[in-house]
């Protein structure tokens, strides 16, 4: 045997090479393909924590949606003034002659207004603020995610340095510094003014599928294929996107949320006559030794409302089986 | 490894450059000119073009741009439209507030962080690691001057403890100074603390499944010199970039703080200089705030040389 | 008599899993006497990192190991507490492993780490608690200490030129094959009576592994080490060891001296891998794979586990365990039920 190469398979066997007794036969098990639906079903199953994002999310669309049936009161009906949580008011308020108790959650504030109301009628503004804050990065960002990966080169050191740069620098600041070339108030100035500073986010993920259907291009050009395969690349390249950009808007809100709470606050964002939550903690900020509730509850309804989107922002993260450095 | 921090403070410089153009620009692109907003649409012609000859709007805009850059770098920044003072001065005064309570805030978030993240990578899933993550997840979902509203309330209302208006410099002694400054410190230090925890734990998680620490625990090395000889120094190259990107927040946040605390600091003047179109004020107190940023996060850079050796020395010699 | 530096018995490492439990170790028997080099060959997937790992006794959790012994020098590893096994690591049994790049510490000099070993193995006067450990870390090592001096002698050895000034460098200062000497030396510092090399080689370029394996076996003769190397190469094998064992789906099939084995295969996966393997005597010769994958090794049915891929499987193949048989010219034996004597056979 001392020729090189031994010899293999001596014998015949009963079962060759591959071949199995039918008794040992082995399932081959493989990963279930699962849609997008499904895993989203499935993360909301095991992440409790997502599930309960999804809920909250869910009520406050739908309380933003249908602010004036969900709100107990009108936002600008007056009870008592200052009332603690709780407390109630007696009064005839709906004018059909007969007296009516009624129950303030949340207390009332310093112009007697029900601030559970005020509240309700808050998320309205925040929600439509927030999802055009998002609307306007994404715009803005795809917009200048593509110009820069298309065009590559200087282009795309100058875009991309730039929105960086932007990204990093305190948002709050840089909305203020918006809003004063703006020149004014209201909630379109805001949606700029915070939009702005997301356009990062986005620019970077569009501008990644760009660069590699680009060089997919390349591959392909090199095998000379036609146009069918241009439009498989579109149908591939869009898909990819998709999940990440999803993730990326879901994480955003929130802070959208916190952005336009913050220049209200600061009286520089949307006119003072709707009542956003930002604007409703500023209005109580005056009288927090004697009405603290009306600073407060806001500002808890802003806390459930941006934890519930980050939770539920993680768990579609995991759902798509995103890591943490491609979507912020 | 000078020639990184060369490269990084040129870079630095060069920012600072574009920031400085961006605001000059930005602010004289104010729909109908700046001078028109700041006097109101009743404004007389007249008193439009004295504003502009006085404030040296007329001339053309490069000359505007070389007058305007040379005045800053000998010092002179120009005067506040509606009290006539000195914008350095007003800055002078307001710019040692709003750092005191800036860096108060990095200081006990980095203090509370640090620790916290480890707890959380090392005891992960117990008690430890939960009130870290949660703590972690309220700071970061509630904006700045809630926390500072809250605290207020909590610890200046009812316990007392603290004041929750005003600034007491720090030539009134350092304890007083102090008690000003810890309660805003706080709000702005917690949404940063919770950035940090955050990837402190992840970041040791990480490394303490890197292959060099199989290699540690290959040699008999025991667990605790693992932790804080091998693992430590290593983990800490991510947090350092997030600390200095989170600095972003201190910045921000001490906006809004200040008002709830009734603080004159950069922020306070920030904001009421939009509200009355001071734009002299406004356009100083964006550099500087911009300023300082580019600053902190030249100094993170340079915090990487002590980190990460790969940095401070360079590559391979065969 | 002196007994054999690593006797492995029956050795079972399980991983529980969410599929089922992974036998990466499913009944192992060797020895490695004292200044031998015995090469462990298989596949990946053949459960040779779970074994070194099981050996030194840092199998990765959830991973444990469920059964048999494992004996260094007559002493019971299994039956010793933690604190007892973390003493004899790195002293008198050291790791090799396979990917210098990521082995070493990016932020300990090189000659720190290897310098660390010393310290926790060998008598050298200097502490090794936490504190200590720290000021070392940040002020750097004591430099006429003893660890030190040792450290630099050990570049030496492995032929790093300058070693006194490399001694402060930091890894990613090295070149790949000079990274590689450097964890050999870290592992060699203590003399120890054995070194498991995982892979040693693998992630070099082919030049610097010749090197490598030369200085290997020119240690050994200078440190009295055995050394237990693992790989998939059999140009590896055939060239620095003096027996080998063949494994397979967590089980031995074969065990040889080299020679022996290279000339004489018996068991059919070992035949089948030598067939796979390009000769350069023979270059026209075809190449013959073996046909399928390494199992799944997750609650195999079947007794012997190349059953599915060996062109010779009977049904009783499936059904019985196979046992070592005598094959072939002195130690030889394979674990097959169609090798052996004439009457064993089936």
């Amino acid at each position: 045997m001392s020729d090189g190469a031994p010899d293999f398979a001596r014998n015949e066997g009963e079962f060759g090479s591959g071949e199995v007794p039918p008794e040992y036969e082995t399932e081959e098990t493989v990963e279930e393909y699962k849609t997008t639906t499904q895993r989203i079903v499935a993360v909301l199953k095991r992440d409790k924590l997502a599930l309960a994002g999804a809920v909250i999310v869910v009520a406050f669309v739908l309380t933003a949606l249908f602010a004036p049936y969900v709100a107990p009161h009108g936002p600008e009906e007056q009870f008592g003034f200052m009332q603690e949580p709780m407390s109630q008011s007696t009064g005839d308020f709906d004018g059909d002659g007969s007296m009516e108790t009624v129950t303030h959650y949340l207390g009332t504030d310093d112009f007697g207004y029900d601030v559970l109301t005020r509240i309700v009628y808050g998320a309205q503004i925040s929600l439509l603020v927030a999802f055009a804050t998002v609307a306007f990065a994404f715009t803005a960002g795809t917009t200048l995610g593509v110009l820069a990966g298309f065009y590559g080169g200087w282009i795309d050191t100058v875009v991309m340095r730039g929105v960086d740069f932007i990204w990093a620098f305190p948002t709050i600041i840089l909305g203020v510094g918006v809003i004063a070339v703006m020149g004014g108030l209201g909630w379109m100035n805001v949606v700029v003014a915070i939009g702005i500073a997301f356009v990062d986010d986005f620019a970077r993920i569009i501008r990644g599928e760009v660069l590699s259907i680009r060089e997919e291009e390349y591959i392909t050009a090199a095998k000379a294929v036609g146009m069918g395969d241009g439009r498989i690349m579109f149908k591939e390249m869009l898909p990819n996107a998709v999940s990440p950009l999803i993730v990326q808007a879901t994480l955003m809100v929130p802070f959208a949320i916190l952005g336009e709470a913050s220049l209200s606050f600061l009286g520089l964002g949307v006119k003072p006559t709707t009542p956003t939550w930002g604007l409703l903690i500023a209005g109580g900020r005056g009288f927090i030794s004697q009405a603290w509730w009306i600073s407060v509850m806001p500002g808890l309804a802003i806390m459930a409302v941006v934890l519930a989107f980050n939770t539920l922002g993680d768990g579609l993260r995991d759902a798509f089986d995103l890591s943490e450095g491609e979507v912020n | 490894m000078w020639q990184y921090i060369a490269k990084r403070t040129g870079h630095a410089i060069f920012v600072m450059w574009m920031v400085a153009t961006t605001v000059f620009v930005g602010l004289r692109s104010v729909p109908g000119g700046p001078v028109r907003a700041m006097l109101g649409q009743e404004a007389t012609p007249q008193a439009v073009a004295r504003l502009q000859a006085d404030l040296g709007l007329d001339q053309p805009l490069h000359v505007q741009y070389v007058d305007w850059l040379g005045g800053m770098l000998t010092g002179d920044f120009g005067r506040s439209i509606t009290s006539s003072e000195a914008v350095g001065t007003l800055i002078a005064s307001a710019a040692p507030k709003t750092i005191s309570i800036a860096a108060f805030g990095v200081v006990l978030g980095l203090a509370v962080a640090i620790p916290a993240g480890i707890i959380g990578a090392t005891r992960r899933n117990e008690p430890a690691d939960y009130t870290a993550t949660i703590g972690a997840f309220v700071g970061i979902s509630m904006p700045a001057f809630f926390i500072g509203i809250l605290l207020a309330i909590v610890f200046g209302v009812h316990l007392g403890w603290f004041p929750v208006v005003g600034y007491t410099e720090l030539s009134e002694g350092v304890v007083p100074w102090l008690k000003s400054i810890v309660l805003p410190g706080i709000a702005v230090g917690l949404p940063y603390a919770a950035g940090v925890t955050r990837m402190m734990r992840s970041s040791l998680i990480e490394t303490l499944d890197e292959q060099y620490m199989r290699t540690a625990v290959a040699k008999g090395v025991s667990s605790r010199v693992q932790l804080y000889k091998h693992a430590l120094q290593n983990a800490m190259i991510p947090v350092v970039t997030i600390a200095g990107i989170q600095l972003a927040l201190v910045l921000g946040g001490s906006v809004t703080v200040e008002i709830v605390f009734g603080i004159q600091g950069l922020g306070r003047l920030l904001v009421n200089s939009i509200l009355e179109r001071n734009y002299p004020v406004t356009q100083m107190t964006i550099l500087l705030v911009a300023g300082i940023f580019v600053f902190m996060n030249l100094l993170v850079d340079i915090a990487y040389t002590a980190i990460d050796p790969r940095i401070r020395y360079g590559g391979e010699q065969s | 008599m002196v007994p054999p530096v690593l006797e492995v018995e029956d050795l079972h490492t399980q991983f529980p899993t969410d599929r089922g439990t992974v036998k990466a170790v499913d009944g192992v028997d060797f020895s490695i006497e004292p200044g031998e080099i015995v090469g462990l060959v298989g596949e990946s997937g053949s459960g040779k990192s779970v074994l070194a790992e099981s050996v030194l006794g840092i199998v990765e959790e959830p991973g444990e190991i469920t059964g048999g012994d494992i004996r260094f020098g007559g002493e019971s590893l299994l039956e010793m507490t933690e604190s007892e096994r973390q003493s004899i690591r790195g002293g008198r049994v050291s790791m090799v492993f396979q990917d210098p790049m990521n082995s070493l510490n990016p932020t300990l000099t090189v000659g720190e780490q290897i310098a660390e070993t010393v310290r926790l193995h060998q008598d050298t006067g200097e502490s090794v608690s936490l504190s200590a450990e720290m000021k070392r870390k940040i002020v750097g090592a004591a430099k006429n200490g003893e660890a030190w001096r040792r450290a630099i002698e050990m570049l030496e050895t492995v032929e790093i030129p300058e070693p006194e000034a490399r001694a402060a460098d930091y890894p990613h200062q090295f070149s790949g094959g000079m990274r590689q000497r450097a964890m050999i030396a870290m592992a060699l510092a203590c003399e120890p009576d054995l070194v498991v090399a995982d892979e040693p080689t693998t992630a070099l370029d082919v030049t610097i592994q010749a090197q490598i394996l030369e200085e290997l076996e020119d240690l050994k003769d200078e440190f009295d080490t055995a050394i237990l190397l693992i790989t998939h190469d059999l140009a590896v094998v055939a060239e620095t060891c003096d027996r080998v064992n063949v494994m397979y789906a967590g089980e031995i099939v074969e065990r040889a001296t080299t020679e022996e084995l290279f000339e004489n295969p018996e068991h059919p996966y070992t035949q089948g891998l030598i067939a796979s393997t390009p000769q350069l005597d023979d270059p026209d010769e075809s190449l013959e794979p073996i046909e399928g994958n390494v199992p799944d090794l997750i609650d195999i049915p079947y007794a012997c586990h190349f059953a599915p891929r060996c062109p010779e499987a009977e049904r009783e193949c499936f059904e019985r365990q196979p046992d070592f048989r005598p094959v072939g010219d002195g130690d030889h034996e394979a674990a097959c039920l169609r090798r052996g004597p004439e009457e064993d056979q089936l």
